[in-house]
């Protein structure tokens, strides 16, 4: 139904809330203890509306969302 | 004047602004570097025969750029009709305005919050001040091997993950030129901390302070920062003695530089006219 080839995971982003401030980190969520819980798809001009679109994913208050680009490119 | 030492000139002068323009275009660094380095390789083959362009800048943005394309397309050489072309797209373009914005541009991101806060300070002494990696490596007492490594990463991040060469807008320009400031601050306090002095970084940090404060002439904390590290390198041929610490109240005050305490005082006025506090307006105040 769907696929995609993503950007090599060195160059993911990690956006996370606390206390209700955005948190930006480089590198992509490290621990094992995490997992993917789901994705969403979106068509943005670069990494920072990409983050913009992060911060409001619900996951991000309590969990960590990933951002990498796809290596399709369009 | 001699063509290799106008190019040698305007490698020194403007290499951080050729590289923000032409970094700008592509969002490619590496590539840009290594355009703009071919740029200077044809300048030195063609002004000597040609003459120094009117614009030397105009045609060594225009001269990189071709060579960009070039790249991307595979090309091993440029075409010889490119050099014919370039004086009157350089008369036409980037006006020293444009040039400005895009190295503040690229200060944002060589600090973005999505590359590692450890490798801001290195990417803007490489990518605007056009230090080699061997020689931040030697200020950073890492292996220069690691550290070019770790530069290639950063760049190649910020391509593949499209960080977009802008000057972020209103609402987040506090929170991301903090990052900023603190990286060139960062260079700064690498150099306090001790590192060889042969190889300090103290006007580098203070060149890239008042380049942002300038910039961002309605910046409290940029205009903070500039004014700090001009007041704290004022008395640096007080701030030793035969290789010991002087405390400030033992100080000989005829060895400080009045030059740029005047310079300091001038943006820490201009900063308080602003009205807005911060650590290093305040830092200024403790000093």
């Amino acid at each position: 139904v769907d696929t995609d080839w993503l950007q090599p995971v060195d160059t993911a982003t990690t956006v996370t809330i606390e206390d209700g401030k955005r948190r930006v980190q480089d590198g992509p969520f490290a621990a094992t203890r995490e997992t993917l819980g789901g994705y969403f798809v979106v068509n943005v001009p670069n990494l920072d509306v990409a983050l913009s679109w992060a911060e409001k994913c619900p996951a991000a208050q309590y969990g960590k969302v990933e951002v990498r680009a796809s290596a399709m490119g369009g | 004047v001699d063509p290799a030492t106008t190019a040698a000139g305007v490698a020194r002068a403007s290499y951080g602004k050729l590289l923000a323009i032409v970094a700008a275009k592509t969002g490619d660094i590496s590539r840009a570097e290594d355009a703009l380095g071919e740029a200077f390789r044809l300048a030195l083959e063609t002004w000597p025969k040609t003459g120094v362009p009117a614009n030397p800048e105009g045609w060594l943005v225009t001269a990189a750029k071709n060579r960009a394309i070039d790249i991307v397309r595979g090309l091993k050489r440029a075409p010889l009709v490119f050099v014919e072309e370039l004086p009157d797209v350089a008369e036409e373009q980037d006006t020293p305005m444009e040039i400005t914005d895009r190295r503040l541009a690229l200060l944002f991101v060589c600090a973005h919050p999505a590359i590692d806060e450890n490798i801001h300070t290195p990417l803007m002494l490489q990518t605007v001040l056009g230090f080699e990696a061997i020689d931040i490596a030697r200020c950073f007492i890492v292996s220069p091997t690691a550290l070019a490594q770790r530069l290639v990463r950063a760049k190649r991040k910020i391509k593949d993950a499209r960080i977009p060469f802008v000057v972020p807008d209103r609402g987040e320009m506090e929170e991301r030129l903090s990052t900023v400031l603190e990286a060139i601050y960062g260079a700064y306090a690498l150099h306090w901390m001790g590192a060889d002095t042969a190889n300090n970084l103290t006007s580098e940090a203070v060149f890239l302070a008042d380049l942002i404060a300038t910039l961002l002439p309605n910046e409290p904390e940029a205009l903070g920062l500039s004014a700090l590290l001009m007041f704290i390198v004022s008395r640096e041929n007080a701030r030793l003695d035969n290789g010991e610490y002087v405390p400030l109240d033992e100080q000989d005050m005829a060895l400080w530089d009045q030059t740029m305490i005047s310079r300091g005082k001038v943006k820490l006025e201009a900063a308080a006219k602003l009205k807005k506090i911060g650590r290093f307006q305040l830092g200024c105040v403790v000093i």
